[in-house]
């Protein structure tokens, strides 16, 4: 860049042209030109494309509420096949939860506390702080917290599906499948449970799976199943 | 080395005292501080301009932004490379909005110089066409190739005068130097020129 340099003197300007210079530079000063503008600014008309553009916008605006008010007349949203249930404290759900399950005002799980959810021909969904568990049906799940607020599910029988939105720093949540232990700090998986062992299906984010003594991370579109 | 950074030291309290007593309201502080600004204003737009048209309105825009700005003159820098960006500056606001731009939008002058003149009369004619090549680019284009170039800016300093990121104006540089080549591959007067100034590269 340097190699690319030109010499270019500039023309003197006259004395007479820096005297005038000077002396309107003095006069603008004096006018108060190089003062910042005071707090009342007059403003012309704003322009006309200005105008339009907002016109365009309420209009579009107007546009999209009345096909948005029109489709929830004509099509209200279809319930979830999936019901969310949050817990209460020590909530005692080994009755088992029907096809249709009920829903309950979310409520803080406390630290300690425990419940048991055995799902039937439905599945269910419940809300633990920043994850949310769907429970395939016939499952079978043990949910406590940790005294550092982490959430510790314990899988019986059956399918879970997590996904942990905890941000950074924050308390994880814990799976436990048998021997293994599926560690989320913010991801997207599936476990399940059978007799045969347990098999952990990452679908976004990465989890981290202790099975005795092996302890190994999974990404995106990895499936273990621990022998 | 010492020595050197004490006289740096020393020439930015010396800056920062002057635009101190300047902004306070003394006339004879702002008539030093405009004196001590003048040559590098002035060098900083006929290279950024290529000329002295317009010069007057010109050197009388720049130092009454530099008095608007001067409350801003941390005294990082020197004083005189402070107020050069500010005349860059409004050389570019010159060549977006004022008269300049009704000279770019004119077709160019038809050359009938067909034997180039002799001696200086050729440096002067390769210069004004060197111009004459940047008037045709964008005015950010303009500013940034011509404080390279011809000012000798870093890229930082450009980009900060011209308000583009430093990929940006490196990546437009880039570009606009080809498109002057280009040019100068076709006007044997041009290509002299810019051989003899120096940028041959």
């Amino acid at each position: 860049m340097s190699a690319e340099r030109f010499t270019v003197a500039p023309e003197p300007l006259s004395r007479q042209a820096w005297e005038r210079v000077e002396s309107r530079v003095f006069e603008r000063l004096g006018r108060g030109e190089h003062l910042p503008s005071g707090s009342i600014v007059v403003r012309g008309p704003a322009p006309v494309r200005v105008w339009l553009g907002a016109a365009g916008l309420v209009l579009v605006g107007t546009v999209v509420l009345w096909w948005g008010l029109d489709r929830l007349h004509h099509h209200p949203p279809a319930q979830a096949n999936v019901a969310p249930l949050s817990l209460a404290p020590s909530a005692d759900l080994s009755h088992g939860l029907g096809a249709a399950p009920s829903s309950q005002a979310a409520t803080p799980f406390a630290p300690g506390a425990g419940a048991r959810m055995i799902t039937a021909a439905a599945p269910a969904r419940i809300v633990l702080g920043g994850a949310e568990v769907t429970l395939a049906a016939h499952s079978d799940v043990l949910v406590s917290s940790s005294a550092d607020g982490a959430f510790e599910l314990e899988l019986v029988a059956g399918e879970v599906e997590c996904q942990s939105m905890a941000p950074l720093g924050r308390a994880s949540f814990v799976v436990h499948a048998g021997p293994n232990r599926v560690r989320f700090t913010g991801a997207h998986a599936r476990i399940s449970r059978s007799e045969g062992g347990a098999t952990v299906s990452v679908i976004e984010g990465w989890v981290r799976v202790q099975s005795g003594a092996r302890d190994l991370e999974l990404g995106p579109g990895q499936r273990w199943a621990p022998l | 080395m010492n020595n050197h950074l004490s006289l740096v030291a020393r020439d930015h309290a010396k800056d920062a005292g002057l635009a101190r007593r300047a902004l306070s309201g003394d006339r004879a502080a702002q008539h030093e501080l405009l004196r001590a600004l003048r040559n590098s204003v002035h060098t900083t737009l006929y290279r950024v301009l290529g000329g002295n048209e317009h010069m007057e309105e010109l050197l009388q825009d720049s130092f009454v932004e530099i008095f608007r700005c001067l409350p801003q003159y941390r005294a990082d820098s020197q004083l005189e490379a402070w107020g050069a960006r500010i005349a860059a500056r409004v050389a570019l606001q010159h060549l977006k909005h004022g008269p300049a731009k009704k000279d770019r939008d004119r077709p160019a002058p038809v050359q009938l110089h067909l034997v180039p003149p002799p001696g200086d009369g050729v440096h002067r004619e390769g210069m004004r066409r060197y111009y004459a090549v940047l008037r045709r680019m964008q005015p950010e284009l303009h500013v940034a190739l011509a404080l390279v170039m011809v000012d000798g800016r870093s890229l930082e300093e450009v980009s900060e005068i011209t308000g583009m990121t430093i990929t940006r104006t490196k990546h437009r540089l880039h570009r606009a130097r080809r498109k002057l080549w280009d040019n100068a591959r076709r006007d044997p007067l041009l290509m002299s020129y810019m051989t003899r100034a120096g940028a041959a590269g």
